[in-house]
């Protein structure tokens, strides 16, 4: 096989996602957390349905969220314990443009099929369909942002003792850009507003991190790698 | 001067005969200032005796805010020129400013339960300045989480960084939101609007809290500095196990 940029692609490509395929413990995890959040909400909340559509949303993304975190810390660290960042490191590929790949593959394959669950949640706990429309565009969007913070976190915490400690604290205060802006658009469709000026400061955010995010990571990593 | 001060032998033969009447000028600032606050100010006409919150409530979130720019310039310092004490200053300001933003939040809850009728609301001031608090916590956390205490500093310094952002967010979120916490009064464009009466006790009481922090600061540095000379030394003897 010649090796040339588009043929690295594939292979790294392929490498993920078989990667995240045999690991799919993994994204079983996630699914049996988001479940058990979704219903502990009503039996904590009361089954009333007066309480329940005031918080139905939040209860759906926090759901979402809740569960992501845990593996949003953990996009390194297997490729750090068996080598695979060095071998990164020294390919003629840039290490930034590695860790872009990385974030899009654990975004495709790992959060974008968590959108099929919205809507099973969302009839659950009856939110009209007009906002589960807006949230699965928001989930989309607002999830490649999460990616990528979560890519910051993780490298940054390479090496440690106590991954599970630290994480929350680093992602949290970077993702609520992304909440403010996400829970602007709902809001605005529940009062007959229009959405898009929210959506579009929602992307923004998606797209400075897009470009912020890949130089951090690739920074620490090459810190966490001359260790 | 920064680069003949970048010694630590040096920094800590500099500071030596300063550092006490630093300390003492911190006390003394101090000690006018809360005398002046607590008896010698003006009732506010709205809020009666409660605005004397303000005399510590102010200097604890400018030096929160204050400490977390230096910790930042010094990572960039430290990242750039990769001098360890650049980081032993960061690593230093760390737990003074945490204390500085808890207190902060505390002053300011026991202020808003009078005044606003609330402990707290999730007003754009109030949540940046807890957002603030949780930089400084993963700061802390991250900076000794690794096994070798040494091998936190960038990541720690790389966090420090990224955390700069919320800066500014503190500083104007009561001018692009509309907050219940009340707006700038003493750094404006169009002078303080606050009273002269007030004023002073407010300057000597920064003043005091300005000392006060540099004084922490060079003990937490002094105590960090023997900290490392005892790794070095234990090296030396060749115990692996730092």
């Amino acid at each position: 096989m010649k090796i040339n940029f588009k043929n690295i692609l594939i292979a790294l490509i392929e490498k993920e996602f078989k990667s995240y395929l045999r690991s799919i413990n993994n994204f079983m995890n996630i699914i049996v957390f988001m479940i058990a959040i979704i219903i502990l909400f009503p039996l904590t909340v009361g089954p009333s349905e007066e309480k329940l559509t005031l918080v139905s949303n939040a209860i759906v993304w926090i759901a979402l969220i809740v569960s992501i975190i845990p593996t949003l810390d953990k996009i390194y660290i297997s490729d750090f314990k068996n080598g695979w960042l060095e071998q990164y490191y020294y390919s003629p590929l840039l290490l930034e443009i590695i860790i872009l790949i990385k974030c899009f593959v654990f975004w495709f394959f790992l959060i974008i099929p968590l959108t099929i669950f919205i809507p099973i949640f969302s009839i659950l706990l009856n939110i009209p369909f007009l906002i589960i429309f807006w949230n699965i565009i928001i989930f989309a969007i607002g999830s490649l942002g999460f990616c990528l913070i979560g890519s910051i976190c993780s490298s940054l915490t390479l090496g440690t003792k106590s991954t599970n400690l630290i994480s929350p604290l680093l992602i949290l205060p970077l993702a609520i850009p992304i909440f403010i802006f996400g829970n602007g658009v709902v809001e605005a469709v529940k009062s007959n507003y229009d959405p898009l000026p929210n959506l579009y400061l929602l992307i923004t955010v998606c797209l400075i991190l897009l470009i912020i995010s890949p130089l951090i990571s690739a920074y620490s990593i090459k810190i966490a790698l001359t260790k | 001067m920064i680069n003949y001060l970048a010694n630590p032998n040096r920094f800590l033969n500099f500071i030596k005969p300063i550092e006490f009447s630093i300390g003492v000028f911190s006390f003394l600032f101090i000690f006018i200032g809360l005398y002046l606050s607590l008896f010698n100010s003006p009732e506010d006409y709205q809020q009666g005796d409660t605005v004397r919150i303000m005399y510590i409530h102010v200097p604890f979130a400018w030096f929160a805010s204050f400490l977390y720019l230096s910790i930042s310039i010094a990572s960039i310092f430290f990242l750039i020129w990769r001098h360890p004490f650049a980081d032993i200053i960061a690593r230093s300001a760390a737990p003074l400013g945490l204390i500085f933003s808890i207190l902060t939040i505390l002053t300011g809850s026991l202020w808003g339960k009078p005044m606003w009728g609330t402990w707290w609301v999730w007003d754009a001031r109030l949540t940046s300045m807890l957002i603030l608090c949780i930089f400084y916590f993963a700061y802390i956390g991250i900076s000794n989480a690794f096994p070798r205490k040494i091998d936190g500093s960038k990541p720690a310094a790389i966090l420090a960084i990224v955390g700069m952002v919320n800066l500014p967010i503190i500083k104007f979120s009561v001018d692009w939101w509309n907050t219940l916490h009340q707006p700038a009064s003493i750094i404006r464009f169009d002078g303080p609007s606050i009273n002269q009466e007030m004023l002073l006790p407010l300057v000597i009481m920064l003043l005091g809290f300005l000392f006060m922090s540099i004084f922490i600061i060079l003990i937490n540095i002094k105590t960090n500095l023997i900290y490392k000379k005892y790794q070095s030394e234990i090296l030396k003897l060749g115990w692996l196990d730092v």
